[in-house]
């Protein structure tokens, strides 16, 4: 299941001095908020995981696939009836000696932050 | 009690296509397990893998499936929601292919009131693919999806 054009749209991205940032609207009818939950739509957590892959995806143009996490964490529920825009920083996106990315981004909303995450994707 | 008999979705707040166990294998104070086949209908398969949202997913609803068979087995109340608060030393050796079984067992680490740290391992067969910590908090006790199963649902 992709989620771009699913759970999400781009509306913009741009490269600032030391990060790159996406901005993307939510679509709240996207079948599976009812699913999750049923009368509580909430964004599942692992789906913010796999957006942050497939935009990642779109900066550079390869297929890529999570395969470590330091750590991810959630700091507040995303929930589509309050947030409709999310903001995405990736503030590190190291290339290692064995083709793997290391990765270092955020899930904002104004100044609310949603989600940081570490993690290395190949 | 044979756990494999009891309705997934009745432990679960979570409803299909959003549902990444088939049932609860395993209970026991410190640990419990659950397991899932990786059908071609999954809406997390891609390029015939299960992917790794989809991976975590299940292991957290690993998680949500003892809750919710602690809240509505033992504490005879209702499921409650729960979230994923944190995800940590995550290491994915490779990820379930189409048709495959897996079997996830937690191990609580620590309970402090509505927060749970699970350590996880994630099998085919013997051999573990995945390993993580997790992190899950519960949502306020609702009305609970169990006391309203559709008649479809009580059929699954």
């Amino acid at each position: 299941m992709k989620l771009q054009d699913n759970l999400f749209t781009i509306v913009s991205q741009h490269q600032e001095e030391e990060s790159f940032v996406f901005q993307v609207r939510l679509h709240p009818e996207w079948p599976i908020y009812r699913a999750h939950f049923p009368g509580h739509p909430i964004t599942p957590g692992v789906c913010i995981v796999q957006m942050v892959q497939e935009l990642l995806q779109v900066r550079l143009h390869r297929e890529l696939s999570l395969c470590q996490a330091k750590n991810i964490k959630y700091l507040s529920i995303v929930s589509p009836e309050e947030i409709a825009e999310l903001t995405i920083t990736f503030s590190k996106i190291e290339e290692q000696p064995d083709d793997s990315l290391k990765v270092q981004a955020q899930v904002t909303n104004g100044d609310l932050l949603c989600t940081k995450l570490s993690v290395t994707f190949k | 009690m044979n756990y494999k008999d009891i309705n997934i979705l009745e432990l679960l707040p979570q409803r299909p296509p959003f549902v990444m166990v088939d049932y609860l294998t395993d209970y026991s104070d410190t640990q419990s397990s659950c397991c899932l086949t990786i059908r071609p209908d999954n809406i997390f398969l891609e390029n015939g893998c299960l992917a790794s949202a989809g991976i975590i997913e299940h292991i957290a609803q690993t998680c949500a499936a003892r809750l919710g068979y602690y809240n509505c087995y033992i504490l005879k109340t209702g499921v409650r929601l729960g979230f994923i608060g944190e995800v940590k030393d995550l290491c994915i050796l490779r990820l379930p292919r189409e048709g495959e079984l897996i079997e996830t067992t937690i191990t609580v680490v620590q309970e402090i009131f509505d927060v749970t740290l699970v350590t996880a391992e994630v099998r085919v067969g013997t051999e573990v693919i995945v390993t993580t910590r997790l992190k899950i908090a519960q949502g306020e006790a609702s009305e609970g999806p169990s006391s309203s199963l559709s008649p479809e649902e009580k059929s699954i």
